[in-house]
């Protein structure tokens, strides 16, 4: 068994409760994250599930070292990065990127394609190699995206194509790491769907790991590898996907999956069977 | 104005349009949507956003924005709802029709306790009810969807109640009137899936218990599968598809309702190629709202 | 409750301490010597020498400064052997100027600042509300717009201008108003009142802008939230949906504001009561620092900081009271 590319140790995090600190009293501090360890080894998918408050989020952002732990360790390839300083936390950068929930309000709605895109590579003074233009329009071809349109602003998109900006943004400095936060929890359905399947052709292509936040056990089904299931700062069960969805160990987990709401089997039977040839042609294109 | 024969629909919805004026020509929300309930019977209406479900919903009582216009017909066994006047929709809302809503935390007033806020309901439609006598509606009203100490949690206001807690709020304020009708719009989209399961045996069990016709709002295929007898798939403002559930889930006739459910990822299933409905690589024109 | 009081109020004084540390050391390190200034035209270098001693002006600074708080707290004595004097309890120095004491000067002052502030907020409240309700619910009409641009022209008017115009207008033209005469309330109570109007006018005219804006877009704000389109589902009468639900979250918002703004002005209104003439707070604050008379502007300066902070805390005693929200967190 490989190494493995990124692996929490031990993580804890604390954030002081609103208006309960006084003067000279220290605020009560509440545990967001209680312990949480994982691995991730490289060209896989670990999708961190739970409801909301269970901390998946917050664990997902001291991965990605957008926080601070309070204490607990991550490390990438081997090296411990939770005490990095700047210079080196933009070699991380590089190798650990994220893909936020809502694409517009992570989009600067001011900038075009173009601009977003190479910032990253910009803001470091690094060249963008075969410049910004060719390198923008390759990159927009990668993420299913017209590259014609570079020079257009977030809110001339959908919000797929803009969740697929926020995708080809993070792919921009060429990372080992995507971590995702519910990164298709906002889309529509249809949409929602294509963006999965963009995510998985990227990791089947280019072997890139991903950290995948959801909500959605339905979603996760579709992309993990492994998954762990948060409640309450903890991760309480995790495994191989087929494992945990198929022979759930943990009482959470069974509650969660028995939660989901269900078309009726018999009925997704009768479809396909009715489908026979036709059903080829619903992923044609419609308006 | 019709005679009412029990075999009457409950709500009866026909060429109902919603149009807005814009800098660049009126727009239809929703265009000559056709929609049919029978007592008792549970609807839902599907689609993505932009669809023009909320706007339905919405229409339906007359709480459409004042910006729209709204024409065609809307019958509430029998009696023609467009073309009524605010007195008279007034004494329609919340007392034969009431509504639930996606959010509950925004749609509770948060400087009331629940408790008045079921009380007003309660009393708009019931003049000559004393202040005691609507408290004791409301605790009974939330006994019904089963907030435990409702004595005691009648007089909380809406931050100290849970997600799951408040929408059980919301549904306890609509059901307190008695409704003939409920139309809930998305009212588990905002909460967990654990929670949203246990709101929605609710509303079966309300259904059952009371007789009250459901109007469902969704985007959730799964959800509507499991709650309603009908269904109705709209897309830009059109209804594309509409039949008994059973009907829509396993023999689609629209090619967009069968793009939809072959795009719903699924918690049971093997994993194949995830159908996209219509990708396009390029810009929309105006951007989403 | 109680000890989310005690918190603010234990911040509040913090607050003022370095409010009065601070306002010390500008005038320690920019005055020039103060004794000279007492001293007057026939002075010996003796004489300096004995005003300061009198004064604590030859101790460390950080004594001064200690000397000086304490004062305020438990009184202090200046000089000592023969010519001592006590200032009692609230002390805040003697003015270099007139030797009188700086509290009964503010204390003296106060009342005329108070009825000035007071008659301006009862007007900018009544014009500001008014104004913002009827704009809100006549949104885009000309009435809307027409409010709007007033609010703009008064915000932009300088005080001092406003208030010669007026003057002009009001006094010399129309004759509507009578010249300003000192003349104490129980003398005249006619004159005493009309000596006031025009000050209130002056100083409410801008923040009555300010409110009308505020609460237009807080009305508005409120009409777009959620739970006013749950008031209309349920069918409720509109009177109620307006009172009940509009209003009261609209108007929270201008409770903090308000209190904020009155606290500040009950301080005195520095340009208005010295255009006007009003021997208020405001009015002896600008002559004070005209002559550079450090214990006075010492002393408004700590008024209006205390002001302020008790002001904050009213405001958030009130807000708990009406913000359900806020009551139950704290």
């Amino acid at each position: 068994m490989s190494e493995p590319l990124l692996r929490a140790t031990h993580l804890v995090k604390e954030f002081p409760v609103m208006g309960t600190g006084g003067l000279l009293r220290a605020p009560v501090r509440f545990r967001a994250v209680d312990d949480v360890s994982f691995e991730i080894r490289a060209g896989e998918t670990l999708a961190l599930v739970g409801e909301s408050g269970s901390g998946k989020s917050t664990t997902a952002r001291l991965a990605a070292r957008l926080l601070d732990v309070t204490s607990g360790t991550v490390e990438l390839d081997g090296e411990d990065v939770t005490a990095l300083g700047r210079r080196e936390l933009r070699r991380f950068r590089n190798e650990v990127q994220v893909v936020f929930q809502d694409p517009f309000s992570s989009l600067n709605p001011r900038h075009t394609v173009e601009r977003i895109v190479t910032a990253p590579l910009v803001y470091q003074g690094r060249p963008v190699p075969g410049g910004a233009r060719a390198f923008t329009r390759s990159l927009m071809e990668r993420v299913g995206l017209d590259p014609d349109h570079s020079q257009k602003y977030p809110a001339q998109f959908s919000g797929g194509q803009a969740q697929r900006i926020g995708i080809a943004r993070a792919l921009a400095v060429s990372p080992r790491v995507v971590v995702c936060d519910e990164a298709v929890s906002a889309l529509d359905v249809s949409v929602q769907a294509q963006v999965i399947n963009l995510l998985r052709d990227l990791q089947r292509e280019e072997g890139l790991t991903y950290l995948f936040i959801a909500h959605d056990l339905a979603v996760v089904r579709q992309i993990a590898t492994r998954v762990a299931v948060m409640t309450q700062g903890q991760i309480v069960e995790e495994g191989e996907r087929d494992a945990v969805f198929g022979a759930p160990q943990h009482e959470y987990t069974r509650k969660l999956l028995d939660a989901v709401p269900r078309i009726r089997p018999e009925w997704e039977r009768q479809r396909r069977a009715n489908a026979g040839r036709p059903a080829g042609a619903a992923s044609g294109a419609q308006a | 104005m019709t005679t009412e024969t029990p075999s009457e629909a409950l709500l009866q919805v026909r060429d109902l349009t919603v149009t807005f004026a814009t800098p660049r020509g009126p727009l239809d929300a929703v265009r000559s949507l056709d929609l049919d309930l029978e007592p008792g019977g549970a609807l839902g209406i599907v689609g993505e956003s932009g669809s023009g479900k909320s706007m339905t919903s919405l229409a339906i009582m007359g709480l459409q924005p004042r910006a729209a216009r709204r024409t065609g017909s809307v019958r509430l066994r029998g009696q023609e709802l467009v073309g009524m006047s605010e007195a008279e929709l007034r004494r329609v809302r919340g007392d034969r029709v009431a509504m639930v809503f996606q959010d509950p935390l925004s749609s509770l007033n948060p400087y009331y306790t629940v408790g008045l806020q079921i009380e007003e309901a309660y009393r708009a439609h019931r003049p000559g009810v004393t202040r005691r006598e609507a408290h004791k509606v409301a605790i009974a009203a939330l006994e019904r969807v089963h907030i435990r100490d409702a004595a005691v949690r009648v007089n909380h206001y809406p931050h100290q109640f849970s997600g799951g807690m408040r929408q059980r709020v919301m549904i306890a304020m609509a059901l307190s009137t008695e409704p003939e009708l409920l139309i809930a719009d998305e009212p588990t989209t905002a909460l967990d899936v654990t929670v949203q399961a246990q709101i929605l045996d609710l509303l079966q069990e309300i259904r059952h218990e009371t007789g009250t016709g459901l109007v469902l709002i969704t985007h959730d295929l799964a959800v509507v599968s499991e709650i309603t007898d009908h269904i109705v798939v709209m897309k830009d403002g059109v209804c594309v598809e509409r039949g008994a559930v059973e009907q829509i889930f396993t023999s689609p006739q629209h090619p967009y309702t069968q793009a939809l459910l072959d795009a719903v990822p699924r918690i049971d299933d093997e994993i194949g190629e995830l159908r996209a409905v219509a990708p396009s690589a390029t810009p929309t024109n105006g951007g989403p709202a | 409750m109680p000890r989310f009081l005690l918190t603010r109020i234990s911040s509040g004084l913090v607050v003022l301490l370095l409010v009065c540390l601070f306002t010390y050391l500008v005038f320690f390190a920019l005055s020039p010597d103060p004794a000279v200034q007492i001293c007057g035209k026939n002075c010996t270098p003796e004489l300096i020498d004995q005003i300061r001693a009198n004064l604590g002006l030859d101790q460390p600074f950080w004594t001064q400064f200690f000397l000086f708080v304490v004062g305020i707290f438990a009184g202090r004595t200046y000089g000592d052997g023969a010519s001592t004097v006590d200032c009692a309890a609230p002390c805040l120095g003697y003015s270099f100027q007139s030797s009188q004491a700086v509290w009964d000067m503010i204390v003296q002052r106060l009342p005329v600042s108070a009825t000035v502030a007071v008659g301006a907020a009862v007007l900018w409240l009544l014009a500001g509300l008014v104004g913002g309700l009827l704009s809100a619910v006549k949104e885009g009409t000309f009435l809307d717009r027409f409010t709007t641009g007033l609010t703009l022209t008064s915000m932009s008017i300088p005080n001092y201008v406003l208030a010669l115009v007026l003057q002009y207008v009001l006094v010399v033209q129309l004759q509507w108003l009578p010249f300003p005469q000192a003349v104490a309330f129980a003398d005249d109570p006619v004159q005493w009142f009309l000596n006031f109007v025009m000050p209130w006018i002056v100083l409410a005219v801008g923040y009555a802008a300010a409110y009308t804006r505020l609460t237009r877009a807080n009305v508005l704000d409120v009409l777009r939230e959620n739970y006013v389109r749950t008031a209309y589902a349920k069918g409720l009468p509109q009177s109620l949906i307006w009172r009940r639900h509009a209003l009261r979250p609209a108007l929270t918002p201008v409770v903090t504001i308000f209190g904020m703004d009155f606290a500040g002005l009950l301080g005195g209104a520095l340009i208005t009561e010295t255009v006007f003439g009003i021997n208020g707070v405001g009015k002896m604050a600008a002559d004070s620092i005209a002559r550079n008379d450090q214990p006075v502007i010492m002393g408004v300066t700590l008024l209006a900081g205390f002001l302020v902070v008790v002001g904050n805390i009213v405001v958030d005693v009130v807000y708990t009271a009406i913000d359900p929200r806020v009551r139950v967190n704290a």
